[in-house]
């Protein structure tokens, strides 16, 4: 029987639960970094299938240097299939034309494939600076399902959002579809819940 | 509050309202005002609805010129103009619950600026027990109803207990003609005097559960700002308003 409850990885923050779709906002690539690098880390220690999205200002090419500069041997993880680091841009090649409930299937069955191949769960972030204004309506859409589809499932989340695209109106939408921020006040992370 | 539906455009949400929507138009120009009724009512009459119009003489003709320009063809009986003074002593809730039951509408939908003349008159409270029964017949008859507000939403003034309980008593509420510009000019004001939204105020930001009805996200976190910092509220509202006015001159 799986624990309900993983590491999150970023200091500050013990466990976070499966199921669980948390935003954070950052302003400079370094921000980012240091957000996506140990939360990655502590997911493969964890056994998950680790999905990262990369956009601009850190692509893949960019992440993976981070991950391997943290100490991590990332093209045995690419080849046991336990990490999968991939750019927006060529992703968006196979899931962009999905409308948002079939994106959503999509995470669900990369949960049921990761399950059966032996991994204790799912965890995937997403960068979204790749977004165009005209298609924000539709991906808050598609963060309100996720919100909803992604509980009790062995699915953990980090949506990154570039504060030079968010203003307070699209903060306010961001912080109603997660169910927790995560945010570094000092050297130590928080985790911020509606309650 | 359902943000994709909330952020659509006020076209959007007055075309195709779901049955027993309450919905507040904060305007503060009558062309605003006569282009949202035209479209709401036009709507209507398209989608074999009854409509009625209960307003000034002057609204009513500024509304009655766009509907021809429209195109709008009402059957007989179809497009009713009801008299503003008698509503304003009772709705004309047999009038609505007629027209509910004629099997030869689709739906009812009613735009009626009680409320807004016995606001401008000073009578609040009479105002607001109006909304209530409007409120009544929208929910019990599934009518679709549009209410006028006369207000200026870069008026710190305009903020009063009075403009959160009217928001309150409607499913929906229109703050401005343009969404993406209202928008572009909150954040931009937000940002400048008060800078970045993160500790304190992030927790804030995230605990806030906004209002009982669905508003545009520029215009919930003016409200939101209002509680949570009221000393910087005066400075966002006058940075807004010349934003917005700035981004209407680049647009035109």
């Amino acid at each position: 029987m799986h624990s309900h409850l993983t590491d999150c990885g970023l200091p500050g923050i013990a466990q976070i639960p499966f199921g669980v779709h948390m935003c954070n906002f950052y302003r400079t690539k370094e921000e980012l970094a240091a957000a996506l690098v140990p939360f990655f880390l502590a997911g493969l220690r964890g056994n998950e299938r680790c999905i990262w999205i990369t956009a601009e200002p850190l692509p893949a090419v960019d992440a993976v240097a981070e991950l391997e500069a943290a100490g991590l041997d990332a093209r045995a993880q690419f080849e046991r299939g336990a990490l999968v680091v991939r750019d927006f841009s060529d992703w968006y090649a196979e899931a962009g034309a999905l409308r948002g409930s079939q994106v959503v299937d999509l995470w669900i069955a990369e949960e049921t494939r990761a399950l059966a191949d032996g991994y204790s769960g799912l965890r995937i972030t997403g960068n979204v600076t790749f977004l165009r204004p005209e298609e924000w309506p539709l991906f808050m859409e598609y963060e309100a399902l996720v919100n909803k589809a992604f509980q009790g499932r062995r699915i953990v989340t980090l949506c990154t959002y570039w504060l030079e695209q968010c203003g307070s109106a699209e903060m306010l939408e961001i912080l109603q579809h997660h169910n927790g921020a995560l945010e570094r006040p000092d050297e130590g992370w928080q985790i911020l819940t509606q309650s | 509050m359902q943000i994709a539906a909330a952020n659509a455009s006020w076209k959007t949400v007055l075309a195709s309202p779901p049955r027993g929507s309450h919905i507040l138009q904060i305007y503060d120009s009558d062309a605003f005002l006569s282009a949202a009724v035209a479209h709401f009512a036009a709507e209507g009459i398209k989608q074999g609805e009854a409509v009625f119009l209960t307003g000034t003489r002057e609204h009513i003709c500024a509304i009655d010129v766009r509907l021809h320009a429209l195109g709008a063809n009402p059957a007989e009986g179809q497009l009713r103009c009801t008299d503003l003074e008698a509503a304003l002593a009772a709705v004309p809730q047999t009038k609505l619950e007629a027209a509910v039951a004629d099997a030869r509408f689709t739906g009812v939908r009613w735009w009626g600026e009680i409320t807004s003349t016995l606001y401008q008159r000073g009578e609040r409270e009479a105002g607001l027990a109006a909304e209530k029964d409007a409120d009544e017949i929208a929910r019990k008859h599934g009518v679709k109803i549009l209410c006028p507000y006369l207000g200026d939403k870069y008026d710190p003034r305009a903020y009063g207990d009075a403009l959160m309980r009217l928001c309150c008593l409607h499913s929906h509420v229109i703050p401005a003609e343009d969404y993406a510009r209202h928008r572009q000019a909150v954040n931009r004001a937000i940002a400048e005097v008060v800078g970045d939204i993160r500790g304190t105020l992030l927790q804030s930001l995230n605990s806030w559960r906004g209002l009982a009805c669905d508003l545009p996200s520029s215009q919930a976190v003016l409200f939101w700002l209002r509680e949570t910092l009221p000393e910087k509220f005066d400075a966002v509202l006058a940075k807004a308003r010349a934003y917005g006015a700035e981004n209407a001159e680049a647009s035109a």
